[in-house]
């Protein structure tokens, strides 16, 4: 059985969902030829748009899929007893062969015998996925596309862009399309971006060096997909009540592939009983401007079980709260508004927060940090009491992240919780959830109407201020026992000394001469907040041994440094994310009617 | 060496500014050479300490004094793990001393390892009879309550072989069960009179002219605090000598650099203002300036110019949002949470007051 | 080897706790729980003793009942093989259970002593047994089940209520009560006489008074004096002992607040502070002064409500000074209405 997506892959541009805009630009790559970068996030109808235009214009779609991989624990199973003749090559050097083929033989002889690489010849022609590319009329040539990027390790990396790079530049080969999806998976924080995202980004980089065309796709708009599924649903003769289908939209993120699922699965035996046979009844059509009939909850969360999870990057979801998008509708309307304090009342959040953080998939304290970091950037200048209201939820939401225990000196909590030793904290399921809630909802509460502009974001500084807090700590502490040592008591404690003795030292010894003469030692491996680890051993390296005299930088010329760094903006400089752009891109398509 | 060293008295017999009645009962105390586990309790810069090391010195004489400093790595086995404590500790051949909160939540094996260490060293005293070493804990009021636990079973078991002194500024961190085993010794600030006394006698033992008022001056702004009270009349003596009257009395950078924030957050209440503060709060929090001692300074600092209907609230929220710093792990937000709510009430009291 | 030496004969006899010297060694010494007395005495009559629970508040004869059970029963010598102590010192985690408590238990009994009952089975002290968690206290139930041929168990604790109830049942229960000050004041008599110590009469009423009915804190306290003011003790050196803050500053205190002068207030609390008295003494002796205090009981009802705030925040260690500060704020303002509506 023909599942639903290949079923109703669009025959021609009339059925895309594409916008005819990026329709007009996959034509004008197509009549120059060369080389064409396509991404997007999935299910947009990236290579759907290609293989149309490509029908249209009388090509034939070559598509290069990676053969099905012989496991390098296989390979050397085979090779251990007896060779079977299973020859190992791996993914990478099966792409490079491919893009050797394709640029050094002709195009059409290159139709003919095989578009797969390595072991052996398979089936004369695999045009593609769903063998429906193939042009019936004239053919003018074949338009090869390549949507699976090998992923590998490093040296496998450069080989792959080294071929992709081989690919666009090859000025006699048939046009060719690269497809990358783009995946969002809570990436841009750094360490989380995937393997293959990295690739996906550098390969668009290397294409866009080359020359080659790029054309960005955009998620299916809610409309179109929309448009589709009904299409879909007359053809089947599906029973479902428009409210669902709705709902199926708003789960699927833009993904008409998996809606196209979800609506397959939702339906199965709900088809009418003749439908198969009898072209179905037109559906009566929505008018114009009649109200939508709003999905039933109890379908949105159908829905959502059978749709794809869809990540949501870190500034993806950080962007959702900050810049709080509400819906328009009248806040009165609303049932039950009216007996609510009018202070309370806000409109319709567009997220649902507790989703849009578990799809981000962001720890609630990291949740936390980001949104204590940013916040005040995006409230109006006016509204101080806005950010009091946020900041005390954020304070409620840190501690509730943190389960309760407490850092300093008398930790409490159940005797043996301790028991880890090392500070470990009790898994606190429930406090994770209630603390990213009371976070998030409490930031959306407090921004009452979305700001409008575009503020670069930054990260968390604590931990850093942290690091260097607790290096200066080590610091006095060394202080502390150094001068003991020396018959010269630095102040009782570390914190006496911190705050009582080293001050006066400091005061002391930069009033004169002999002022300096009466201090024996200052604390030399002084750290300042903006330093970083690196930045900082370099500068401790390069310190005379005996760890003695020099006035602690930051603290030298005393406070009136320190508050002219502060009127600099001495908060973290913004993050350099490529994310950023992407949050850009999403407060565009939001902004879109 | 500084005066805050130099003056410092050594034994008990010398205690004779402040301090002299607990010094006398101390004295009467260990007369036979014995003492119980000892508890010193009171605020920073009492002397405490120097009345625990004057014990010492009582006891062991001026063997107690010649101490070695060492960074002493404690290996514990706890369960099939194997748990390692870097700790520096300061000893001499009949006492040592540690601040075991210096390790965070090892706290508790530093405790009861480093007692039954000192139980199976235990020297042999003048009779031939096993003497007793003296183990002094500071800052016991930072000790997680395990370590609390710990230190309360092992000194009961090894009470034959050590005594323990503990040092805490504030008892009601202190476990009862704790406090119930020790002989408590409650040492006071030293009132405003006797720092000046001290003042004087200072300045008269180096030779210097001291002006009265001038004695008074920093011996008001030192807090009840003999340390800050020496350290600050060092550093006047350094700016300027012969003493003036007059002569400013320097406050810490840090308390000044507090005071300026506070006025910056009186001039302007705006988001803008209050990220330039957080800037500032990490300053300070970098310089190892405690965030409660930040919270505490800070509220002082915005209650000296605002309305009593103002204070009453800064001191609530101040109170507030000590309690969560105390629970949670990033003290910046709830000084930030303070400082925007501070802002938030005094700009709506300024827009009642003023329209 | 550790614990060899734990246990050796201590050169320092002068500083053993009085609280372990003067604890009495036979069940009808024990001062003021008569009924308790009584019904225990004819137990031991008969030698036959049920498991126990002992429970009451801290000082108040529990583990000198227990243990003086124990040396009647069993003299001073079967006594070190028949019964086993352990106390909060102790770790008493649910492996102590399962190994050191069955190890005991487990052990069948030896002869008789000569000349007292030692009745043919041992016993097992539990001392602070609501510490025990409740797998252990799971644990222990099972193991009260089946050695109660050889063993019993006396549990002695201040909540009754944090012993699970499979265990309260299987135990008579007693109920020991705080002490009347006569009942102490002639224990700690004879305790100064027999030390030698010259006491001004007030001694007695003092120690009474901040021990709270507590007969160990009680004589820790007179023990303490007795050091620190070298045997010449008068009620101020118990006070002072017992680290209680001078009423009139307390008086103080509440007076400014009435008045309203919050920075005067607040500096006077400061000040308290700087004398180094623990904050939750201050708010101990706060809350007994505005109990008593002539304001209305709208008034005590506010102040009592931050009262307990502030005190569960200060065990959770949060900072003196900003707490009890909100302490004076709440005080200022409540006594302030209370003027406005009069």
């Amino acid at each position: 059985m023909v599942m639903l997506v290949d079923r109703y892959a669009p025959e021609d541009a009339n059925a895309l969902t594409t916008p005819t805009k990026k329709l007009e630009a996959v034509r004008a790559w197509l009549e120059r030829g060369g080389a064409l970068c396509a991404s997007g996030p999935p299910g947009c109808g990236k290579a759907s748009a290609i293989k149309c235009v490509a029908k249209e214009f009388g090509y034939e779609v070559s598509e290069w899929k990676a053969p099905t991989p012989t496991l390098w624990r296989e390979h050397a199973h085979a090779r251990g007893n007896e060779n079977y003749g299973i020859e190992y090559a791996s993914k990478v050097d099966e792409f490079a062969a491919y893009v050797a083929r394709a640029t050094k033989y002709e195009p059409l002889s290159f139709l003919k015998p095989t578009t797969r690489g390595g072991n052996g010849a398979r089936g004369a022609r695999n045009g593609s996925a769903n063998g429906t590319s193939t042009a019936k009329g004239k053919s003018r040539g074949v338009v090869l596309m390549v949507r699976d990027i090998p992923s590998s390790d490093e040296s496998g990396r450069a080989r792959v862009l080294e071929a992709i790079r081989t690919l666009t530049t090859a000025r006699n080969g048939p046009p060719c399309a690269v497809v990358l999806t783009e995946e969002d998976d809570g990436g841009g924080g750094g360490g989380s971006s995937s393997r293959g995202e990295i690739l996906a980004r550098d390969v668009r980089a290397v294409m866009e060096q080359a020359g080659a065309t790029c054309i960005n796709f955009n998620a299916t708009t809610a409309a179109a997909m929309t448009k589709t599924l009904l299409r879909v649903r007359e053809a089947e003769g599906f029973v479902i009540p428009d409210s669902e289908i709705d709902a199926i939209v708003q789960a699927s993120h833009g993904d008409l592939r998996s809606a196209l699922g979800a609506l397959e699965f939702w339906c199965m035996g709900k088809t009418k009983p003749d439908a198969a046979k009898k072209p179905a009844k037109k559906a009566p059509k929505r008018k114009r401007g009649e109200p939508k009939e709003a999905p039933s909850e109890a379908a949105v969360a159908r829905a959502k079980m059978s749709s794809r999870d869809q990540g949501l990057g870190l500034f993806h979801a950080l962007g959702k709260f900050l810049y709080n998008k509400r819906e328009t509708t009248e806040v009165m309307e609303i049932k039950g508004f009216e007996t609510m304090d009018e202070s309370l009342r806000r409109p319709p959040a567009r997220y649902d927060p507790e989703e849009v953080l578990s799809r981000s998939g962001i720890g609630a304290e990291t949740a936390v940090g980001f949104l204590f970091e940013n916040f005040p950037d995006f409230i109006d200048s006016r509204c101080i009491d806005w950010v009091a209201a946020g900041t005390r939820y954020l304070s409620d939401a840190a501690i509730l992240a943190r389960g309760g225990v407490s850092t300093y000196g008398f930790r409490r909590g159940r005797e043996d919780v301790g028991d880890e030793g090392d500070g470990a904290i009790d898994p606190n399921v429930l406090g994770e959830y209630a603390a990213g809630s009371v976070a998030t909802r409490g930031v959306l509460f407090s921004s009452k109407r979305s700001s409008a502009g575009f503020l670069p974001m930054r990260g968390p500084s604590a931990m850093k201020n942290d690091r260097a807090a607790a290096s200066n700590r080590e610091e006095v502490r060394a202080v502390v026992a150094a001068a003991h040592d020396g018959d010269f008591s630095v102040g009782g404690t570390t914190t006496a000394a911190a705050i009582e003795t080293l001050p006066a030292l400091r005061l002391i010894s930069s009033a004169s001469s002999a002022g300096a003469a009466l201090v024996p030692f200052l604390p030399a491996r002084w750290r300042s907040a903006r330093e970083d680890d690196a930045a900082f051993r370099r500068r401790v390296a390069a310190l005379p041994l005996p760890a003695a005299a020099p006035l602690p930088a930051a603290l030298a010329s005393g406070v009136a440094l320190a508050i002219d760094r502060g009127a600099k903006g001495a908060h973290a400089p913004p993050l350099t994310l490529d994310d950023i752009d992407d949050l850009e891109d999403d407060i565009e398509s939001d902004s879109d009617p | 060496m500084l005066w805050v060293d130099k003056h410092r008295p050594h034994a008990l017999g010398e205690c004779d500014a402040i301090n002299t009645a607990q010094a006398k009962h101390l004295k009467l105390l260990i007369a036979n050479g014995d003492c119980p586990h000892l508890f010193f309790y009171g605020p920073s810069g009492a002397g405490k300490k120097t009345l625990a090391l004057g014990v010492l010195r009582e006891i062991f004489g001026p063997g107690a004094e010649k101490v070695k400093l060492e960074n002493k790595t404690w290996k514990i086995d706890q369960n099939d793990r194997k748990i390692e404590v870097e700790l520096a500790m300061m000893s001499s051949n009949h006492h040592c001393e540690m601040n075991p909160s210096d390790c965070g939540s090892k706290d508790r094996y530093v405790v009861q390892e480093v007692i039954k260490e000192m139980a199976r060293s235990r020297p042999i005293d003048s009779d031939g009879c096993e003497g007793f070493k003296v183990l002094v804990l500071t800052e016991v009021d930072r000790l997680s309550r395990e370590a609390q636990y710990g230190l309360r079973r092992t000194m009961e078991k090894y009470s034959a072989s050590c005594r323990l002194f503990l040092i805490a500024e504030r008892p009601s961190r202190v476990m009862d069960a704790l406090q119930s085993r020790c002989l408590p010794v409650r040492v006071p600030g030293p009132r405003v009179e006797e720092i000046e006394n001290l003042l004087h006698d200072v300045a008269k033992k180096e030779k210097l002219e001291l002006p009265p008022e001038l004695a008074t001056r920093v011996a008001t702004a030192s807090g009840r605090n003999m340390r800050r009270a020496l350290l600050a009349l060092e550093t006047c003596r350094v700016n300027s000598y012969p003493f003036k009257p007059t002569q400013a009395v320097q406050t810490t950078d840090w308390e000044l650099y507090i005071n300026q924030i506070g006025a910056e957050i009186l001039a302007e209440q705006s988001p803008a203002r209050l990220l330039q503060v957080r800037g500032r709060l990490y300053e300070l929090i970098v310089n190892c300036i405690p965030p409660e001692i930040i919270l505490q300074n800070l509220a002082k600092a915005l209650m000296r110019r605002v309305d009593v209907e103002v204070k009453h609230q800064i001191v609530f929220w101040a109170a507030h949002f000590d309690v969560r710093m105390q629970r949670g792990s990033k003290a910046i937000m709830h000084l930030e949470a303070f400082v925007a709510q501070f802002m938030a009430l005094y700009k709506s009291h300024l827009i009642k007051a003023f329209g | 080897m550790v614990d060899a030496e734990a246990t050796r004969p201590q050169r320092a006899e002068a500083h053993a706790p009085w609280v372990e010297k003067y604890r009495p060694r036979v069940v009808k010494d024990v001062a003021s729980q008569e009924q308790i007395v009584g019904v225990l005495e004819n137990a031991l009559k008969t030698g036959n003793m049920p498991h126990c629970l002992f429970y009451g508040p801290p000082g108040t004869g529990k583990t000198t009942t227990a243990l003086a059970i124990a040396k009647e029963l069993y003299g001073p010598e079967l006594y070190k093989q028949r019964v086993k102590e352990l106390n909060a010192s102790d770790e008493r985690g649910i492996s102590v259970v399962r190994n050191k408590i069955k190890t005991f238990a487990s052990q069948a009994v030896g002869a008789p002593a000569p000349g007292y009952p030692s009745p043919p089975y041992k016993i097992l002290i539990l001392d602070e047994a609501d510490a025990m968690t409740g797998d252990a206290q799971s644990a222990l139930r099972r193991m009260m089940e089946t050695y109660s041929k050889v063993t019993r168990f006396f549990l002695l604790c201040n909540y009754v209520t944090k012993i699970i109830d499979p265990i309260a049942s299987r135990c008579a229960k007693f109920r020991f009560s705080p002490l009347a000050q006569e009942t102490m004041g002639a224990r700690l008599k004879f305790i100064g006489e027999q030390e030698g110590l010259e006491m001004s009469d007030d001694v007695f009423a003092m120690c009474s008074k901040h021990s709270g009915g507590d007969m160990r804190k009680a004589i820790t306290l007179l023990q303490s004096a007795a050091r620190l003011f070298a045997g010449k003790i008068s009620g101020a050196s118990i006070v002072e002992v017992a680290g209680h803050i001078p009423d009139e500053k307390i008086k103080k205190m509440y007076d400014l607040c009435r008045e309203g002068k919050f920075e005067e207030a607040q500096a006077h609390m400061e000040d308290i502070l700087r004398d180094g008295f623990s904050g939750l003494k201050i708010l101990d002796q706060y809350s007994d002064y505005v109990l008593e205090a002539d304001c209305s009981d709208e008034v005590k009802a506010e102040i009592f409500i931050k009262l307990g705030e502030v005190d569960r925040f200060l065990a959770q260690g949060a900072d003196e000074g900003m707490q009890l500060a909100t302490l004076v704020s709440t005080s200022i303002k409540a006594l302030a209405k209370m003027a406005s509506a009069a």
